[in-house]
């Protein structure tokens, strides 16, 4: 997010092309997680970086089963579970799309005790995946999932490539 | 004006098929996202196995080889596709993706010293080109005779002459990197084997023809129209230079609205009934991304471009087992040419633009440009 000089009584935070006016008695409510920084073009604006500070943050640990058998357990950060194996480079998951739900490189089967935590997928979701052939009930794609620490201690398994 | 109206809206909420009338016959084309998806699965019924007649309008007067690995039905077209693959994952190396960022600086630096820059001719023709040479991994040198093909092999100029030549060129580089072999492209298919034989003249022919006509209006168009939009959004140029991370979902968005390829075909092989138009067996029928591209069943309003759209399951890149062999390439260029426009320029006057139209007998759709003149404002 990015607004205007915090000099008034209001800020103007510019996302995604769009001003939104926020108070800024709204500001000061989140500053605890967010950084006020001066904005590097100079323009007077200023940047709001939205980050729980990590050590208020407990890391989950998300194991991922690759396609040859071989198990890699990483600590979670922020972002899905796509781009967490991407981070960490793990075998089977390429993310081709960026994260959109359009091109099922980054599919995952989730064990059924874990279904209700990391949720169903939706609808468009769902959809993509029906014309996959390695398509389960437990087939989700990674991107769709935003890591939280309600995931710690979840083991993936990395679907085959068509 | 960057915004492309969908030429198909009427007919999508009429039915699930418009009926066009191409090159004097009647091709059912398939409008729906979910529909095309099925279809483009559906390899038995809807084949690929048809040589110069799976592009619509089919290419029988413009090249005399079947196009491989896109002409070709599973379970062939695995190993046929498996051949190549090695050349389309190129741009996923990190040495390859630093090629690419290096020549669109190259050419960003050139077009912001200047007053103005015709970007069809002197940016995404050139960049196309160049960035061809790193995916097929031979001398930079010969883009200077690709660029000189223009937009489209086939469509722009007399396609049957530039299509035979360019088979001449072809046929020249696999013979002399039959004398020379290297690490390249032709070389490769030279020595390529599918199951167990070599390849012969007119496969390989059939490779590097839809290598150079395949990826080539569609990658020019996009980055077009890419520019243009920055041009008439400037503050999406600020947002993109802002929030890096925004990119990679801008550049779907980019895919999904400014689909350059309309439709592609499949033929019948028996008598079929196409949610109630009946397609006679050796007839055509059309999976038409464009339309399904905009189906709002999936996209709520499919008619604007929303950059952090998400999700995005587009079909710009194909569906099922011929899904776009180029795609990784595509991307790499688009988000390599947003982030450093982002970063270098901060304003895009558009001084003088022709549209270019693709027109069938039912619908005409704004793919491109054929000529787009503006002037970069560094940031």
């Amino acid at each position: 997010m990015k607004g205007e000089s915090p000099g008034g009584s209001s800020a103007r935070i510019l996302k995604w092309g769009y001003f939104a006016e926020i108070s800024l008695e709204s500001v000061k409510l989140v500053s605890d997680l967010a950084i006020l920084s001066e904005d590097f073009t100079n323009t007077g604006e200023y940047t709001l970086v939205f980050s729980q500070p990590s050590t208020l943050r407990n890391m989950a640990k998300i194991t991922f089963k690759q396609i040859d058998g071989s198990s890699r357990t990483v600590e979670a950060g922020d972002g899905t579970l796509m781009e967490l194996a991407l981070d960490n480079g793990i075998d089977g998951i390429e993310g081709n799309c960026g994260g959109v739900c359009s091109c099922s490189t980054c599919h995952v089967y989730i064990p059924q005790e874990w279904m209700d935590r990391v949720g169903p997928a939706t609808n468009i979701e769902q959809d993509t995946l029906e014309f996959s052939e390695n398509a389960k009930s437990s087939s989700r794609l990674s991107c769709q999932i935003e890591v939280s620490d309600a995931l710690n201690g979840l083991v993936v398994e990395v679907a085959p490539h068509e | 004006m960057t915004h492309v109206p969908d030429p198909f809206k009427e007919a999508r909420e009429k039915g699930p098929v418009l009926n066009a009338e191409i090159q004097g016959k009647t091709i059912p084309m398939i409008l729906g996202l979910r529909d095309v998806r099925k279809a483009a699965k559906d390899w038995e019924t809807y084949s690929s196995d048809a040589p110069r007649r799976v592009p619509i309008p089919s290419e029988e007067d413009v090249r005399s080889v079947r196009q491989y690995p896109l002409e070709v039905d599973p379970p062939d077209h695995k190993a046929y596709r498996k051949l190549v693959e090695p050349f389309f994952n190129r741009p996923k190396l990190p040495e390859v993706q630093e090629q690419i960022d290096t020549l669109i600086s190259r050419l960003l630096t050139a077009a912001l010293e200047k007053d103005e820059v015709e970007i069809v001719r002197e940016f995404a023709i050139p960049l196309q080109s160049h960035a061809l040479t790193y995916l097929l991994n031979v001398d930079e040198k010969e883009a200077e005779l690709w660029i000189s093909w223009g937009i489209h092999v086939f469509k722009e100029g007399d396609g049957e002459q530039k299509g035979s030549f360019m088979e001449n060129y072809c046929r020249e580089m696999f013979k002399k990197a039959e004398t020379h072999p290297g690490d390249d492209f032709f070389s490769a298919l030279n020595q390529a084997k599918f199951k167990d034989r070599k390849l012969t003249m007119e496969e390989r022919l059939g490779y590097a023809n839809i290598a150079f006509a395949g990826g080539r209006d569609t990658i020019i168009n996009t980055i077009e129209n890419i520019i243009a939009y920055f041009a008439e959004n400037p503050k999406a140029l600020d947002c993109m230079n802002a929030h890096p991370e925004a990119i990679h979902p801008a550049a779907e968005e980019f895919f999904r609205f400014y689909m350059p390829l309309t439709h592609i075909g499949r033929v019948c092989p028996h008598n079929t009934n196409l949610h109630g138009t009946e397609v006679e067996a050796g007839e055509r029928i059309s999976l038409c991304w464009a339309a399904a591209n905009r189906d709002p069943e999936f996209f709520k309003d499919p008619d604007e471009v929303q950059l952090d759209r998400k999700p995005n399951p587009h079909v710009s890149f194909g569906f099922g087992a011929h899904n776009c062999l180029g795609a990784h390439h595509a991307r790499v260029i688009m988000r390599s040419l947003i982030r450093q426009l982002s970063q270098n320029v901060s304003k895009i006057q558009i001084r003088e633009e022709v549209d270019l139209i693709e027109t069938e007998a039912d619908f005409s759709r704004k793919v491109g440009y054929e000529l787009l003149r503006v002037s970069f404002t560094p940031r």
